[in-house]
């Protein structure tokens, strides 16, 4: 790392009541570039991110803000100076955070008292250096930050939202005109400047929050889980418009769950349970990980019985299906290349070594996967030759509005589909109408043989649901959502019982049970709502991004249980945006403007734009190059 | 049929778990209600009391201070403030320093003594217009007690108004609280399960789990169903804190039956509910449904006879009136309080307060379906 | 020197402004596009207006009887004339005793009048108890007006008939200053202004911050330069215009639809009501920066604005006649001073020994309300 660092935090410490959320965080964020802020959920990002933003103020520890290394950006010379006062003459008096740093240095403490003492009486002679909480208040244009949901108002228009924040950053005038043109086409939203900010897509919202947070040309950007929820087009255009910020100088402080995302970012900071993991450039780390990474070719073809083999071995720290191959990390290197089943006997398939990934180390570095196999796979659905799930000419209108045109498709029995697509594309419509929660404006849907219109009743007992949100009773203990989704699907006495201890048993919670539901983190949410979808041993299941925010290795448990269920005849309905959960799927329909238009197996779709520049596409290049190639065949 | 039972049965538990669950909505089903009930229970008073009055005596004379002393002694009014002047009358009446002036004329008891007709003023701030009625009536009780003493009352004594017997049936003192709880009780309990079952569903949008309810095998029917018994059964927890407030807290008399009231808590709770349910069938947020709520129910409580008598209201809006199920209730209530109501009379007033729950159910079930 | 410091403050001002202005503008375009506040600030006033003016009132104007003539002698065919005649009450035929008490006890009939079988007798004889009243006595107000006007009735059907027209001794001359007809409309409008403005002002107020900290903007607007005072202000100017524009229509509507008399000068409205509407407005922002919960936020601005206005600000129960205790929370009440202000402004005139301390008591309020929301409302999430 060679930039000076823009922000410094010493052993910062922020504690809710008796919940500590950051423990002696020490960590640098350098200038000009994009640093990326990982960590599974309830690590500590939002809050880090939000003491940087000034909104609140630690209880131990101190941040400081070097402001002479936060660079204007290049080409946004001269603009929103008018409210700012020239950096020279702020007074600057020592902060008070200062003496009430840690009240009680702990032994071993790596920055002393004095030490920090004697550091910040030189800042404060350099006269730049401000906690954020002064420089919101000294220098407010200083930082520009984006929350959580984008924070944008919803039932005012575009230009409204830019307005807003435009004029509270006075920025104003011939200055505005230009900063709305060059942000506007920045963020291609100049079409839609008059549609309310709430009938945006996600992918949109995000793009105007970003655009509300630039106004006033702030020297430092913070954005918090950007990426949540939004298709990888979005977050490709997303990436793209970050980078152009960070390279005309500006500093980015990016926080996600996602490790592609972080993967990108010249500097990143891991966080877990409130203490950094790692701090460094992302290639540092992934280095841990050179030599344990093997794609396996599977020899029987079956690639899910492949990866469950993989996630049952000793010394596998990690597995995932990747196009026709798994993809496994070793805790060891092996000494010599493996042969055919050398070092994970039980594996049947050809190894071979592939370069290491972030998420590679991160799952190294947290100890890697549950090994343990999933006991989902016991029992068994009736054979059955009959499509479970069947879609035939399925249409919905809204007046005018197709919002989904004659979508058909089926899907055997063990089978996984997904149904891919962009923001607003017709791909929750679709859902929705195939789990019986919107009325098709014509066509017809069967759910194991049963058609959901004409026998809704029994057609959704087969059918296992979980919402994009976790939809569970957070009031009540976790046990009584399981008991009240159990009787809902006719469940009761002895067998109800039975399936809840299974339940709780394999999906880790039976430690909640009796805790009140919101209490429990996002992870054991999001399999508390798989607990509930499964209680009836449904033959269908439908999830609905049933993954988004939550970290790597809840998402390789999540999954572990999916694809054992599918061994038992199970099949699964998915939408997503993340790509890699779209490679466990058997097969998939890429929904866009309404239609279906493409379908078939991953490896299918990525061979149907693999090209000579890049013969190997991945699954985020398909999905792109998918839906850029029916742009250019059907210009709107 | 029984596993649709056993559906509606787990929902209904649900809805009193999520309900009970945290502490607040626990405290705010018991607190408010209790609260309001013996606030507005002492407040409500149609009685005077604590009158200020202020008397221009220009006469002085034995009579004028024998009326002076009678409205002394009345335990209505505040001790007497003299005016020296008829400039006086003004500026006392202005500044609502007295709500009415007593006046007597110079030859107020010289004309008394001669046996003719005398005259005294009462001059009464009519911005307050109803307790300056109330007032009027009560001084004019006084100075006819005054005035039969007179040479002149006393020889016409004989035959006036002594034909006439009175008597007030089921509230002989006329005390107002007697008539203001029963009442109380319909319009508190109408709000709580209006706003306890119109949020239910807007909250359950909001968190999605509407929609997990949705996919189940629960018919639309079937969630309207359990999502109103939780209405019923607070409305019958709510009959057992009332009753013991008001009967024994305000020792407002009891002469129809308990279970009557009972019952008819449980159908008024469950309409209102019905109500409530239809409101969150229309909205998407808890804020609309709250605000609808309260769009709905105040104009009902208003028009529905609560505070004034519905006998005095335009055609048009008693009709209205009929339309709700509060008016029904507070007759229902009314007579199993204090008139021991016949079957026959508590049953015409069931049956209405039931079709309006049905209509309404049926009205939020379709536009749940509609909008699928 | 000082002119470039006043350039300078003059400036910094000048961007104050525009600060403020552009939340201004922002709330007010929200409040545009919601259309909860129309139902609050559009149809719950007129709602409100339409049913104190024309539905509710005190007065009691006719009543249902049923008159049982026992003796069927002439007087008593008289008697039962003079009832079916009279605009009070309406006669409500029934066969015998048994059949009249059904009714009444069925709340059919407020009252039954009895002539006994020796009406005829005990008239001539002015013996007592020839005519029995009985009155439905659970609603204590109707029943009392019942018992004086059927007294009334008699007495001049016996006066008629004797033709002992004889003045009473002593006449009470009762006379209303301020509302000569004792219409009790012309205090219910000017009062449920009172409770209108408090709707707005309480009610609809609650729920804005909540909302914000509910929808996640709240902290957009804490990471911008805007100050505290800008986002108090920023909040408070549209609603109090709003507040004041239904206030105009309202007051509008109580003079020209309902006929309530103007005595007071405009002006006088204006000043009581704005001070009136920031105590109000104080009210509602306190509940909404100390709740954060739409849910928490409604109940409160419910259960503390809306029904103490409505039922302990004198407008409904006269606060005089309550139990002392009570008496005294009231005078935390604004809604309490404004009524009377109003009822004044309306009927009265501009009488300043009635508003200067009512309008201490309301200033006292709201700058100790809006004192505790700017104290509350940090900028900071974690305190």
């Amino acid at each position: 790392m060679n930039k000076p660092a823009a922000v410094e935090l010493a052993q910062v410490g922020m504690a809710f009541g008796s919940c500590l959320a950051l423990r002696e965080v020490s960590a640098s964020i350098p200038s000009g570039c994009v640093t990326g802020l990982v960590g599974p959920d309830a690590a500590g990002k939002t809050t880090l991110v939000r003491l940087l933003a000034g909104l609140l103020r630690p209880t131990q520890g101190q941040i400081l803000v070097h402001s002479a290394q936060l660079a204007a950006p290049v080409g946004a010379e001269g603009q929103g100076q008018g409210a700012q006062p020239p950096l020279s003459c702020t007074a600057v008096q020592a902060q008070p955070a200062l003496q009430t740093a840690p009240k009680e240095p702990t032994l071993g403490n790596a920055v002393p008292q004095e030490a920090a003492k004697a550091c910040a009486a030189l800042d404060v002679e350099a006269g730049h250096s401000l906690c954020p909480e002064n420089i919101v208040a000294t220098l407010p244009n200083f930082i520009g930050y984006m929350p959580q949901r984008f924070g944008l108002y919803e039932d005012l228009s575009v230009m409204d939202n830019l307005v807003l924040h435009a004029r509270l950053r006075n920025v104003q005038g011939q200055q505005r005109a230009e900063i709305f043109e060059q942000l506007l086409q920045f963020t291609a939203l100049a079409p839609f400047t008059t549609r309310l900010a709430g009938r945006l897509s996600g992918g949109m919202k995000q793009k105007l929050g970003i655009a509300c947070a630039l106004l006033g040309s702030p020297r430092l950007l913070l954005l918090d889980e950007p990426g949540v929820g939004v298709d990888p087009l979005s977050r490709r255009d997303l990436w793209r418009m970050v980078l152009r910020l960070a390279d005309s100088g500006m500093t980015v402080l990016w926080s996600t769950a996602y490790l592609d995302e972080a993967e990108r970012c010249p500097h990143v900071i891991m966080l877990d349970e409130g203490r950094v993991l790692y701090e460094g450039a992302p290639a540092e780390l992934t280095r841990r990980a050179a030599g344990k990474v093997f794609a396996i070719t599977p020899a029987s073809g079956h690639k899910k019985a492949t990866l469950a083999a993989c996630m049952h071995s000793e010394g596998v720290a990690d597995a995932l299906i990747q196009g026709s191959r798994v993809r496994v990390v070793l805790h060891q290197s092996p000494a010599a290349l493996p042969e055919k089943g050398l070092c994970l006997p039980s594996v049947q398939g050809v190894f071979m070594p592939v370069p290491p990934r972030l998420e590679d180390a991160y799952m190294l570095g947290l100890g890697g996967i549950d090994r343990s196999p999933s006991p989902l796979v016991e029992g068994s659905l009736p054979a059955s030759d009959k499509p479970r799930i069947e879609a035939r000419g399925l249409t919905k209108r809204y007046g005018n509005f197709v919002a989904a045109n004659d979508i058909s498709f089926s899907v055997p029995a063990g089978r996984i589909f997904g149904l891919l697509g962009p923001n607003g594309a017709g791909k929750s419509t679709t859902f929705r109408m195939l789990c019986g929660l919107s009325k098709p404006s014509s066509g017809e849907c069967f759910v194991d043989g049963v058609n959901l219109l004409t026998a809704g009743n029994m057609a959704r007992a087969r059918l296992g649901y979980m919402a994009q949100k976790f939809s569970l009773y957070t009031d009540i203990p976790v046990q009584e959502n399981l008991r009240i989704f159990g009787q809902l699907y006719g469940l009761s006495g002895h067998k109800l019982r039975q399936r809840m201890e299974l339940l709780a048993e394999t999906l880790a919670l039976t430690s909640y049970l009796r805790q009140p539901t919101r209490l429990l983190p996002l992870g054991q949410k999001q399999r508390l709502a798989l607990a509930c979808a499964l209680l009836h041993n449904p033959a269908v299941l439908f999830l609905d991004e049933p993954t988004s925010g939550v970290d790597a290795r809840t998402r390789r448990d999540f999954w572990k249980h999916i694809t054992a269920m599918t061994r038992t005849g199970v099949s699964v309905l998915v939408t997503t945006h993340f790509m890699e959960e779209a490679e466990y799927c058997d097969s998939m329909a890429l929904v866009y403007r309404g239609n279906i238009i493409t379908t078939g197996t991953p490896d299918a779709l990525k061979a149907a734009v693999a090209s000579a520049e890049n013969p190997d596409p991945s699954m985020e290049e398909t999905f792109i190059a998918c839906i850029q190639r029916y742009d250019e065949e059907h210009p709107q | 049929m029984n596993a649709a039972l056993a559906r509606i049965g787990t929902i209904a538990i649900k809805e009193l778990w999520v309900l009970l669950a945290n502490k607040q909505s626990r405290l705010m089903l018991i607190i408010p209600p209790v609260m309001q009930i013996i606030i507005f229970a002492w407040a409500a008073t149609m009685e005077v009391r604590n009158v200020d009055i202020a008397v221009l005596n220009e006469d002085n004379g034995y009579w004028s201070r024998q009326v002076v002393a009678a409205v002394q002694g009345s335990p209505t009014f505040l001790p007497v403030q003299h005016l020296r002047s008829e400039a006086d009358i003004r500026p006392v009446l202005d500044g609502r320093k007295a709500l009415l002036v007593l006046r007597f004329a110079h030859d107020f008891s010289a004309t008394v003594e001669r046996g003719q007709p005398a005259a005294v003023q009462v001059l009464l701030d009519g911005r307050r217009s109803n307790a300056a009625q109330i007032t009027a009536q009560y001084m004019n009780d006084i100075i006819s007690r005054v005035a039969a003493t007179t040479p002149a009352g006393q020889q016409g004594a004989a035959g006036s108004k002594a034909a006439v017997s009175v008597r007030f049936w089921f509230n002989p003192n006329l005390e107002f609280r007697w008539f203001f709880l029963p009442n109380l009780v319909g319009m508190i309990s109408f709000v709580l399960s209006l706003v306890i079952t119109g949020l239910s569903v807007a909250r359950e949008r909001e968190m999605g789990t509407f929609d997990q309810l949705l996919v189940s095998p629960a018919r639309p029917t079937e969630i309207a169903i359990a999502k109103l018994l939780p209405g019923g059964l607070v409305g019958i927890v709510h009959a057992t804190l009332f009753l013991l407030l008001i009967h024994f807290g305000f020792a407002v008399p009891l002469v129809g039956s308990v279970w009557l009231f009972y019952a008819a808590m449980l159908l008024f709770s469950l309409a209102a509910s019905a109500m409530g349910l239809m409101i969150s069938s229309l909205c998407s947020t808890q804020q609309q449904a709250f605000l609808g709520a309260f769009a709905l129910a105040v104009p009902c409580i208003l028009i529905s006879g609560t505070i004034t008598p519905m006998s005095n209201m335009p055609l048009l809006l008693q009709w209205l009136s009929a339309l709700t199920p509060v008016s029904h209730f507070l007759q229902l209530v009314q007579g199993i309080f204090l008139k021991d109501i016949s079957m026959e009379a508590a049953l015409h007033s069931a049956w209405r307060i039931a079709l309006i729950a049905c209509v309404c159910s049926i009205i939020a079930v379709r536009m749940f379906k509609r909008r699928m | 020197m000082k002119s470039t410091r006043t350039a300078a403050q003059q400036a910094a001002l000048g961007l104050w402004l525009r600060r403020l202005g552009a939340l201004v503008v922002k709330e007010c375009k929200e409040i545009v596009r919601d259309p909860s506040s129309y139902l609050v600030a559009g149809l719950m006033p007129a709602l409100l207006l339409l049913i104190f003016g024309y539905g509710i009132t005190l007065d009691i104007q006719t009543l249902e009887i049923s008159i049982l003539d026992q003796s069927g002698s002439q007087p008593a065919q008289q008697v039962v004339h003079a009832f079916m005649h009279s605009p009070s009450f309406t006669v409500v035929p029934a066969a015998n005793q048994e059949a009249a008490e059904k009714l009444f006890k069925d709340a059919r009939i407020k009252g039954i009048v009895i002539l006994r079988h020796d009406f005829g007798e005990a008239v001539a004889r002015g013996q007592a108890g020839a005519v029995q009243i009985l009155v439905d006595g659970a609603d204590a107000n109707t029943a009392k007006f019942i018992q004086a006007y059927a007294q009334m009735l008699l007495a001049r059907w016996q006066q008629a008939s004797t033709g002992t027209a004889q003045p009473a001794a002593i006449e009470v001359q009762p006379r209303y200053w301020y509302n000569a007809t004792a219409n009790s409309r012309n205090y219910l409008v000017p009062g449920s202004i009172t409770v209108i403005m408090t709707l707005i002002g309480t009610l609809l107020t609650s729920l804005v911050f909540a909302r914000e900290w509910e929808r996640g903007t709240m902290e957009a607007m804490l990471a911008t330069p805007a100050s505290r005072l800008q986002l108090l202000l920023g909040k408070l100017i549209p609603y109090f215009c709003m507040g004041m524009l239904s206030m105009l229509v309202c007051a509008a509507a109580a003079v020209w639809i309902f006929s309530v008399p103007f005595r007071g000068s405009l002006w006088v409205l204006l000043l009581l009501s704005s001070i009136f509407l920031l105590t109000a407005l104080g009210q509602g922002l306190l509940i909404s920066v100390l709740t954060r919960t739409q849910l928490l936020a409604a109940q409160a601005g419910l259960f503390s604005g809306f029904l103490p206005a409505l039922l302990l600000s004198g407008f409904v129960f006269d606060i005089a006649s309550m139990p002392y205790a009570l008496q005294i929370a009231t005078l935390l009440l604004p809604a309490r001073y404004f009524n009377v202000c109003l009822q004044t402004v309306f009927l009265a005139g501009d009488i300043w020994s009635v508003f200067v301390p009512c309008m201490g008591a309301m200033l006292a309020l709201g700058a100790a309300l809006l004192a505790l929301v700017y104290h509350n409302l940090q900028k900071r999430l974690d305190v």
